[in-house]
């Protein structure tokens, strides 16, 4: 092939590149503004979803659940453990001590399958904190029965439990939905809390779920959490009041649980319907 | 006669000249009742206030700014996805939050019920927040509001039977809007005067009224239109939009001093608390309870330990407004009504105090008041005697105000039936995965009693059919919230997953309509899951708590059902 010949391939060839790529511009889909844009993008990411249980560290779990946080609670180690709720229960002045690992005796004890609403009344009543019952049925879906408490003890507040029943029938049986209370903001208040479901409930494994913050378990059909309130967590609460001095308010609470005890998944892919 | 003596007189005569209608002008507004509206109170006296000029207000009217002709604007997220459908003339207030180039943040404040535009449920509702685009926002001096007032009973105090409802709002604006100054009124707030006018009087305007950005239940029910088109039925406007006029009236009020007379119109009605008033000493705070007190002997007989019906506060009065005073217990801060939503303090910090009054001790605790709008009027202290829960209360009927119920359905399976809970189709499939009814969880120990529907934080969610809440918002999962509504047809649903926040009108008993907002998507805090509605659902022919861990895998009252088939085929129709 002579050389003008083979310059006119290479030019032909070039031209037609630049029309194929020209082509492929013109034929993306224009972004208009202020439409709509699904996370398309995003939910196509492949994210490895670690199974918390089986997971072989700490450090893995921790990492695959908020992609950063990594705990400092060494969960494996029995001493380590042991000196972890030892000296976060020590930072705790001593009547809160007392009081924080009252409630979460209360709501260790309480999650049991044979522990009925009426013993509570009398545990809350043996502390002299005036518990009082506010009693919500219908004839549709049965009896909530709100458990708080008149007075507080030091450091905490927002004792609440939640039973439900079958309504007013006699022998019914109460199912604990919901028990909670609240712990004062302060540095040492999260671990603090943290260290006494540890040892009220006997928690020897890795949480479930742990970020800066957040932290939960499992107990049987219950979810043990803590959480340290924002304000936007205590925002439009309907049973509890609050002012902007309360955040970082620490939430400890059991709860039956609703999801599972797995990872977050923040991306899941989005499926063809 | 000297020049001087020429000059003086030419200028008296000039000056004289000049002020007689200035004066006459003055003399006829100074004649116009003042007031200030109150959400508990209602409208307010005012005629102790002055007027002072305001350089912004937060008023502003909604438009539609773009290349085609809409009778709507977007109401976006900040992400700009948009949320709802604004009608064109609605009164919004500009409201703090993150900032959104090229966009406003608003609340609306009152929808415009003047538009030909039929409102559906993808279309803005009072008190929804969002980004509007800049350009899309009028200043609310071009417009006049009509208040079409659902409460029959609102009038003018002192104005002869004047009913608010029907009459025209305009705020008067030059180089600067008006604003109330009362000595009563808490600092910082700017009640931006609205010269009110009604069709029948056609001198001018029948009050002034001074609204405080954050308290409008007053324009919960409005139509706009511009000044324009009002002129032509209120020919007054057109003269009255002087400002001027109305700022020279001001500096004469503060020239004459003060005004004598009643400085409220509470003062009557400060009923409850007269006899609080009197006399207060305020004893030491009671010692929370201590080491020391914990353990001492309690009495051999235990006390009963009480059990309300119900389970929210609120103001328990046989007036309607209460005293809400500050921490000192000296000074009203605010009123508050009765039957209105109430939450007590607890725990650290002073949050009781107790006073003698005539010999007898009462007992001061510090509240919130957490379902208003006006957000600096929320928290201060009353007595606990005027708190109880509504039932209980002996003053506030339990009675339930049935809304029009016409579209009732007989059931489920009825092809009226229903309404997809969610404003816009969700945005992962509800069939499929951890989302989907019956999907395996704990290991497969337990099974998914719901369709988790993945939308967005703070969307609102609907009520599929008319029913009636059965039970109240409570504490459902991980600082998210549920709340039953049995429905017509006698199937019950639980909306679970929501935030906190409540939907005016929505409260146990309430009738809602298919369609009805009954709340909010919220997100657990741990963070595990996007935002959601957990959508459960049953037959209605079992009664009792819908959980029951021992029941059955769900872990559910037995006559749970697929919501499945159900949700799918709403969800065609509706998208």
């Amino acid at each position: 092939m002579n050389t003008n010949k083979k310059i006119s391939l290479i030019a032909l060839v070039l031209v037609l590149i630049a029309a194929g790529g020209y082509f492929a511009m013109s034929s993306a889909p224009d972004v208009k503004i202020n439409e709509e844009i699904p996370e398309q993008g995003k939910q196509k990411e492949e994210v490895e979803v670690t199974d918390m249980d089986n997971s072989s560290t700490p450090e893995v779990a921790a990492a695959a659940a908020n992609n950063s946080f990594v705990s400092t609670t060494n969960y494996d180690d029995q001493s380590a453990r042991e000196a972890f709720i030892e000296s976060s229960l020590q930072k705790i002045p001593e009547n809160e001590r007392e009081s924080l690992l009252f409630f979460a005796d209360t709501l260790s004890e309480f999650t049991a399958e044979e522990a009925k609403m009426e013993q509570l009344l009398d545990k809350l009543k043996s502390k002299n904190i005036e518990p009082f019952v506010m009693k919500d049925e219908n004839a549709y879906t049965g009896s909530m029965e709100v458990v708080r408490t008149q007075k507080v003890i030091p450091g905490t507040r927002y004792f609440h439990a939640q039973y439900f029943s079958d309504g007013s029938s006699e022998n019914r049986e109460k199912t604990l939905q919901h028990m909670s209370f609240e712990f004062r903001p302060g540095e040492n208040s999260f671990n603090g809390v943290k260290a006494a479901f540890m040892k009220t409930f006997g928690l020897t494994g890795k949480p479930v779920l742990e970020k800066d913050g957040f932290v939960s378990w499992k107990k049987g059909p219950y979810t043990l959490w803590i959480n340290t309130q924002s304000k936007e967590d205590m925002a439009n609460d309907p049973f509890n009041a609050y002012d902007d001095k309360d955040v970082g308010t620490i939430r400890a609470a059991v709860e039956l649980e609703i999801h599972d005890h797995q990872a977050p998944v923040f991306h899941a892919p989005l499926e063809e319907e | 006669m000297s020049v001087f003596a020429k000059n003086k007189i030419f200028s008296f005569f000039m000056i004289a000249g000049l002020a007689a209608p200035l004066m006459g002008a003055m003399a006829d507004t100074a004649q116009i009742p003042l007031y200030y509206w109150d959400n508990q109170s209602g409208l307010v006296s005012a005629s102790h206030c002055t007027t002072v000029p305001l350089e912004e207000t937060r008023f502003k009217i909604s438009n539609y700014f773009g290349n085609k002709s809409s009778d709507t604007e977007n109401l976006r997220n900040r992400n700009g996805v948009r949320q709802s459908h604004l009608v064109n003339g609605s009164l919004v207030k500009a409201i703090d939050g993150a900032r959104k180039s090229n966009y406003e943040y608003v609340e609306v404040v009152g929808v415009n019920e003047g538009s030909d535009v039929s409102t559906t449920r993808w279309f803005s509702e009072r008190l929804d927040k969002g980004y509007l685009f800049d350009r899309s926002i009028d200043p609310i001096e071009d417009y006049v509001l009509k208040i079409n007032s659902k409460d029959s009973d609102l009038k003018f105090p002192g104005l002869d039977e004047q009913k608010v409802d029907g009459t025209y709002w305009k705020v008067l604006a030059d180089q600067h809007y008006l604003a109330l100054n009362c000595s009563d009124l808490e600092k910082g707030r700017d009640y931006l005067v609205f010269h009110v006018y009604n069709k029948e009087k056609s001198e001018g305007p029948i009050a002034r009224v001074g609204v405080y950005w954050d308290e409008t239940n007053i324009f919960g029910s409005l139509e706009t239109m511009k000044t324009e088109k009002a002129m032509e039925f209120l020919p007054t406007l057109r003269q009255d939009d002087r400002l001027d006029l109305v700022m020279q009236e001001t500096e004469l009020e503060a020239v004459e001093g003060t005004h004598s007379g009643p400085k409220t119109a509470l003062e009557g009605e400060e009923v409850e608390n007269t006899e609080i008033d009197e006399e207060m000493e305020v004893a030491p705070s009671p010692e929370m309870l201590t080491d020391e007190t914990l353990n001492k002997d309690t009495d051999a007989e235990q006390a009963e330990v009480p059990v309300m019906t119900g389970v929210n506060n609120v103001v328990c009065i046989s007036g309607s407004t209460l005293n809400v005073r500050d921490e000192s217990l000296d000074k009203v801060l605010f009123t508050a009504r009765k039957g209105e939503k109430i939450k007590v303090f607890q725990g650290w910090g002073d949050n009781e105090k107790e006073t003698v009054i005539g010999g007898k001790t009462h007992k001061f605790v510090r509240v919130e008041f957490a379902e208003r709008e006006e957000s600096d009027q929320v928290i201060g202290w009353v007595s606990d005697e005027f708190i109880n829960t509504k039932e209980d209360c002996a003053y506030t009927n339990g009675s339930v105000i049935e809304r029009d119920s016409s579209t009732t359905i007989s059931g489920i399976d009825d092809p009226k039936c229903c309404e997809f809970p969610t404003v816009k189709k969700v945005t992962h499939s509800f069939t499929s995965g951890m989302r989907r009814f019956k999907a395996g969880r704990s290991s497969g120990k337990r099974l998914h009693a719901a369709c988790d529907l993945y939308r967005y934080k703070d969307e609102p969610i609907m009520a599929v059919a008319p029913g009636s809440v059965v039970r109240d918002r409570y504490y459902f999962y991980q600082g998210t919230y549920a709340l039953e509504v049995r429905h017509s047809g006698g199937f019950v649903v639980r909306y679970g997953e929501l935030t906190g926040k409540n939907v005016s009108g929505v409260s146990k008993g309430r009738s809602v309509k298919m369609g009805d907002r009954l709340g909010f998507i919220g997100v657990v805090n741990s963070g595990c899951c996007r935002p959601m509605l957990h959508f459960e659902l049953y037959s209605g022919k079992k009664k009792g708590a819908l959980s029951q861990p021992k029941a059955n895998r769900f872990q559910r009252r037995s006559d749970l059902m697929d919501p499945t088939p159900y949700l799918l085929r709403w969800q065609s129709e509706k998208f």
